[in-house]
């Protein structure tokens, strides 16, 4: 038998409180709102250029905000001074020679285009009726 | 007997290079075997060879690799397992399918995946759910699942895969096969469809350790075209050691709940292994790595609402609607286009990044990958490596868990700490167990974890440990790859 499943310590919280994360937002002032609702999902739909049917936007709002509601646990961490991690690796600044090599040719870059056009992607008008 | 498709990658390039066995027919046999897919583990598989000279030099010369549907290949569809890419023929190669190339090895087909690779079990493709070679009933995991389920299945000798969150190890762990997810910034990205930047990672998916590790020498290096590529100093030799002694395994302290009683019985057994081969186990500490699901489901869909923001109809892909202005043209073809879980990645993203909430989720998710990272910098002070499950369940029913999608995160819970530290970690099979359910056994895989850019040693280990284990030769009656040939 193994000491480390013998024992609970804190470090990993179980897997039941994780998966079942109802966290009440009463104790500490949360500092987000963990819960999206359909204003907000519909809000968010149009940023993301997406369009949803009515009943997609339902299972949205009740997915988001469970997934929210998780996550919220980070939210309401003390981290100040922790510097965020944008690239794991540390790399300083990375330089290659500006040596000329060929790209890929247009015949090439167009010829996935829905609707290629005198050497360019045709699109509807930005401002049909 | 052994027929030609029981080797392993190395045995056969061996043989290839001895000239016992002829490079075209071997690529044929497995050509075959790749056809008669049932558990809709390729989404393409290569035509019969045209007759042209191949490159048979090199360390896998002749050897077909089965390729994760993520790495463009030019000329040859690649969908990422999205309806919104179906009919795309990439213009260029992902460098890492032009290295494995370089080394002698022959792409054999194109594996099926969850869409753009989000996902624990491959019911996220938009061409079909992959059945667990183990047991049709079951998923492979994911998103590699096509890959892991061709290797175990016995439809390629190796794979390349992706891993994000664990899309490598995962289903290497549920399908009883190898899988490496080596240091973030070893192979180039350059050419894979990119879902989370700066956590996506190539890998190899084979038999054992050995052949991990030779996929992993050819694919690695410096690339041009990913500056975020590294490359590890030296040359990667094919491990070798027998023994454990000297080393310290890091066990972090785990809950009892939520990892099945059998993966458990696995994973102590293994432990008790490690210290049979010389090993010392060690209890460490990573207290914010309970935190890394939540780090995660924030920076990778922030990641991915960005990445994906290309899919629009325009440039390539498929396009829908149009006879509006161009924004119905966008909302018409990304609604279409895309399955659901992309669009609650989507969707989850953009809300982390959207004005009033950047600080909150996505800040404090970086902050938090600082905290995990400094973990195991922590760790590693004590120990050589760090151990856990690789999953906390063995392969799980299809439709099991695709109602709930928090359940299903939740598969990655011993993998995703590693993507965010960016550091290599490999999954060994290592032994059988039953579901919780009950029912036939199926594998468990443990993972081995160690520090950024030290693959020899982790190779190593795992080797040793692998050879202890002797999972292919003691569960040789129900390891599926090896009936391939009586079934001919």
């Amino acid at each position: 038998m193994w000491l480390s499943f013998v024992n609970l310590p804190d470090s990993w919280l179980s897997f039941v409180n994780l998966c079942m994360t109802k966290d009440n937002h009463t104790r500490g002032a949360p500092r987000i709102r963990p819960v999206i609702d359909r204003d907000q999902v519909l809000h968010v739909a149009r940023l993301a250029r997406l369009r949803l049917a009515d009943e997609e936007v339902e299972t949205m709002v009740g997915e988001l905000s469970g997934i929210l509601e998780h996550v919220d646990r980070i939210g309401r961490l003390e981290l100040e001074g922790v510097e965020p991690t944008t690239h794991v690796v540390a790399l300083e600044n990375v330089w290659r020679a500006d040596e000329p090599i060929p790209s890929l040719a247009p015949e090439a870059a167009l010829a996935n285009a829905p609707e290629p056009q005198d050497g360019a992607f045709r699109v509807p008008s930005p401002q049909a009726e | 007997m052994a027929g030609p498709l029981d080797l392993t990658v190395a045995e056969a390039a061996a043989k290839i290079a001895a000239t016992e066995l002829s490079a075209a027919e071997y690529f044929e046999s497995w050509r075959e075997a790749a056809a008669g897919d049932e558990l809709n583990a390729y989404l393409w598989t290569a035509p019969a060879p045209s007759g042209a000279r191949e490159k048979l030099e090199g360390t896998l010369g002749g050897v077909p690799i089965a390729v994760k549907d993520i790495f463009c290949t030019e000329g040859v569809p690649t969908t990422a397992g999205s309806r919104i890419l179906e009919g795309y023929l990439p213009p260029y190669t992902a460098t890492a399918v032009r290295r494995l190339r370089e080394a002698g090895g022959r792409v054999l087909g194109k594996t099926n995946m969850d869409e753009f690779a989000m996902g624990s079990s491959n019911e996220n493709s938009g061409y079909g759910p992959v059945l667990n070679p183990w047991d049709r009933g079951r998923v492979p995991g994911g998103s590699s699942g096509g890959s892991a389920a061709a290797v175990a299945g016995g439809l390629a000798p190796a794979a390349l895969g992706t891993d994000t969150g664990g899309s490598i190890r995962q289903p290497a762990a549920l399908c009883g096969i190898v899988g490496l997810k080596p240091t973030y910034g070893a192979i180039s990205r350059y050419g894979m469809i990119a879902f989370a930047s700066s956590l996506d990672q190539c890998g190899p998916l084979t038999r054992d350790v050995t052949d991990a590790a030779l996929l992993l020498a050819a694919l690695q290096g410096r690339d041009p075209c990913d500056a975020t590529s590294v490359g590890i100093e030296g040359r990667l030799a094919l491990p070798s050691r027998e023994d454990l002694s000297g080393l310290r395994f890091g066990v972090p302290s785990l809950a009892e709940e939520g990892v099945e009683a059998g993966v458990r019985e696995v994973f102590e057994a293994t432990l008790q292994r490690i210290e049979g081969l010389g090993g010392e186990i060690v209890e460490v500490q990573l207290p914010s790595a309970e935190l890394g699901i939540s780090a995660y489901y924030v920076l990778a869909p922030a990641e991915a609402s960005s990445n994906l923001a290309r899919y629009d109809g325009v440039r390539y892909g498929v396009r829908r609607g149009g006879d509006g202005d161009l924004l119905e043209m966008y909302e018409t073809t990304r609604s279409e286009g895309f399955g659901a879980e992309v669009k609650r990645r989507i969707m989850l993203g953009t809300y982390a990044l959207s004005s009033g909430y950047y600080d909150a989720y996505y800040g404090q998710a970086q902050k938090v990958r600082t905290r995990i990272a400094e973990d195991f910098a922590n760790a590693f002070a004590a120990v050589d490596f760090v151990v856990t499950p690789t999953s906390p369940s063995v392969a799980f029913e299809l439709g099991a868990k695709t109602a709930d999608p928090l359940a299903m995160y939740m598969n990655d819970f011993f993998t995703v700490p590693m993507s965010l530290a960016g550091i290599p970690a490999i999954s060994i099979p290592a032994g059988l167990a039953a579901p919780d359910g009950g029912g036939a056994e199926l594998p468990v895989g443990f993972q081995i974890a160690a520090p950024a850019f030290a693959e020899q040693k982790l190779l190593e280990a795992a080797f040793a440990l692998e050879t202890a284990i002797g999972f292919n030769r003691e569960h040789a009656a129900a390891i599926p790859w090896k009936g391939v040939e009586e079934d001919g």
